[in-house]
């Protein structure tokens, strides 16, 4: 188990964390997501020790490992507190082979030569790379290399594993079929680990628990649903992509809630606040259906309230499967669909189309 | 488009004509060194005491200045490439001043300072120390004149070595000398070596200083470079087999510090 608690760290006038409190349980596995240069290496620096915090207390298993106790100021080495860590780029030993680089961290404790030998094929066999053991790193696939440092970072049996991005260097198919592996290695092992990436997909393979980071904070933790679903702020919304707006009650009670985004007035099903209180709404691009006519289609939809906008498309951007339509219904708004929806709509820049969507779909939180 | 294509060969031909001035200009001279020479000659100078022992004087100094300069230099370039510290910024200017400074100045300097009449002569003599006119007064103005070399190549080796590597290293083990040992060493060695040898050639061809502080006693403080000056007049052939001498150890130098330079890490057999 490991235990952050308001970490503070600044490089010379820059405050690259700003304050952190984070706990992953006993062999949990956590993702930590967040945009570029918001601070996810510095804090897995400051976990493993290479880096000292300026405030705050991290503990491993229950003991205190960066922090003060009375006056004193704890900092415990980073080879003494039982982490592997996989960095950002593999990071292997360039000038040792597969085998040397795996037992690095062995020969430190002075293991008898026959038990590194067999922790050695045992990882080898666990990455399925035994046939490598006398390879130099430049003659491995960079999956190959990732691989290989994570088991130099499991060699010496780590209470808590840290994963910097360990895929982010890959191309995108062996990023995704290594996803599932070392989602599949990881989950044979009994141990505490913190897997850091930028990329939102790839945190909801990874694990059930996301912790969703902004500039040197943590804004949002919680199990996969609970941050798709509800977001909790704007950072995070608009991390996961969401349409998100500023928007009053207009009309709390009584039926259908009334609220207005600018001057356009919507449905939610927002209930239990007063009148012109401000909110925060969200939608999913995907909730969001465009049409050339006014009626509402979709029989699933018949008997909701729903809201029905007009409004002009600006811009449309194609994808692998899909496409981004936005469209100004007074606001902007961002619709997510098929590329054969879209080509069924025969929609081009500057049309006028409808903008369809449940009101229940509409996440609302406070302002 | 034609003129175009006439002033881009033009420009070849000025840039091509440029270099090839320079090409000539180097290597004529270096070749007459060896057109006014014959194996006989070459052989017959070798049994020429003067010229046996300045070259024994000049390859005990200058080995002796670079094994002192590493010693040295290594930890103070460890130093400069991993800490940040106040007035990190002032001692690499310092070190850095013997390489612009001019050798006569350095001498004098030297002179000024460690002489029997300097500021800390008269505290060495009482030890029984006089450096002027002594090997290891050849020694001390080589290492002055030479160890910015090592200190600026070493310093830039450490500087590359990837802080990940060091970082992923101190994880798996305690020991500090251990991840410098086996990770910062291998990984900077060729700058580390590209840097030794930079300072022994310039540590052969030391001139200027070593005149100057050290003196020109053969057989004691009379280096190649000084053999070769004072024998100019009263004996050229020994001067210019002095010469080839070091021309052929300095193209030695070049050519490992070329092959150095391309540093590969571990070629499986
Ligand atoms: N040693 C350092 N000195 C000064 N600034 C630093 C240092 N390390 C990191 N920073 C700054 O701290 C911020 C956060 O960096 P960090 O590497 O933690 O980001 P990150 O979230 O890991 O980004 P990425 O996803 O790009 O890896 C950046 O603005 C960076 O410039
Ligand atoms: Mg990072």
């Amino acid at each position: 188990m490991i235990e952050l608690k308001t970490i503070k760290k600044r490089f010379s006038d820059k405050e690259v964390l700003k304050n952190v409190t984070l706990q992953v349980q006993k062999n949990e596995l956590l993702s930590i997501v967040g945009p570029s240069g918001c601070g996810k290496t510095t804090m897995l620096n400051i976990i493993s020790g290479l880096c000292s915090p300026d405030e705050g207390e991290i503990y491993i298993d229950k003991i205190l490992v960066d922090g003060k106790k009375g006056r004193k100021k704890i900092h415990v080495n980073p080879s003494d507190r039982g982490i592997g860590y996989v960095f950002q780029n593999y990071s292997l030993f360039p000038h040792m082979r597969v085998d040397e680089n795996i037992s690095y961290g062995l020969k430190a404790k002075h293991l008898p030569r026959h038990e590194i030998k067999k922790k050695i094929n045992s990882l080898l066999d666990f990455i399925a790379l035994r046939d490598y053991a006398q390879y130099y790193p430049h003659e491995l696939s960079g999956g190959q290399q990732q691989r290989v440092a994570l088991a130099r970072a499991l060699a010496i049996d780590p209470t808590l594993l840290l994963l910097d991005e360990p895929l982010s260097a890959l191309d995108p198919k062996t990023r995704e079929s290594l996803r599932t592996d070392f989602k599949n290695l990881l989950e044979t092992l009994e141990v505490t680990s913190i897997y850091v990436t930028h990329d939102l997909a790839e945190a909801c393979t990874i694990s059930d628990r996301i912790a969703v980071m902004g500039e040197g904070v943590v804004e949002q933790i919680g199990n996969r649903d609970e941050i798709l679903e509800k977001p909790n702020s704007k950072f995070v919304a608009n991390f996961l992509g969401l349409n998100v707006y500023d928007g009053k009650i207009v009309q709390a009670a009584s039926g259908p809630a009334k609220v207005k985004i600018g001057n356009i007035e919507i449905f939610t099903t927002v209930i239990g606040k007063g009148d012109g209180e401000k909110i925060i709404l969200t939608i999913k691009p995907e909730d969001i259906i465009l049409s050339t006519e006014p009626l509402i289609r979709n029989p699933k939809w018949y008997g909701c309230v729903c809201n029905n906008l007009t409004g002009k498309v600006s811009d449309i951007v194609k994808m692998k499967s899909s496409a981004k339509v936005l469209v100004d219904v007074g606001f902007p708004i961002e619709s997510e669909l098929t590329l054969s929806s879209l080509k069924d709509l025969c929609i081009d820049k500057g049309k006028n189309v409808y903008v369809q969507f449940k009101a229940d779909s509409l996440n609302v939180s406070q302002g | 488009m034609g003129l175009e294509r006439i002033s881009d060969r033009l420009i070849i031909a000025l840039l091509a004509f440029a270099c090839l001035f320079f090409i000539a200009f180097i290597s004529f001279p270096i070749a007459a060194v060896f057109l006014n020479l014959d194996l006989d000659m070459l052989i017959l100078q070798l049994r020429n005491p003067q010229v046996l022992s300045a070259l024994t004087v000049s390859i005990v100094t200058a080995s002796f200045a670079t094994l002192i300069s590493f010693i040295f230099g290594i930890p103070t370039a460890y130093l400069l490439a991993t800490r940040r510290f106040p007035g990190r910024s002032i001692v690499d200017t310092i070190l850095d001043i013997p390489i612009v400074l001019p050798p006569a100045v350095a001498g004098i300097a030297l002179l000024l300072a460690f002489a029997p009449r300097g500021i800390l002569g008269p505290t060495l003599k009482e030890f029984g120390i006089i450096l002027p006119g002594s090997t290891i007064a050849v020694v001390l103005a080589q290492i002055f004149v030479a160890s910015p070399f090592l200190i600026r190549s070493a310093k830039a080796a450490f500087e590359d070595v990837d802080r990940n590597l060091v970082n992923s290293a101190k994880i798996l083990s305690s020991s500090r000398l251990r991840v410098f040992l086996t990770i910062t060493l291998p990984l900077s060695s060729h700058g580390l070596l590209a840097g030794t040898i930079m300072t022994w050639a310039r540590s052969m061809g030391e001139f200027g200083a070593t005149l100057m502080f050290a003196g020109n006693l053969p057989g004691v403080t009379q280096t190649m470079p000084l053999a070769i000056y004072m024998l100019m007049a009263e004996d050229p052939m020994a001067s210019n087999v002095l010469s080839a001498i070091l021309i052929v150890v300095s193209f030695g130098v070049l050519a490992l510090f070329k092959i150095l330079g391309r540093k590969r890490y571990g070629a499986r057999l």
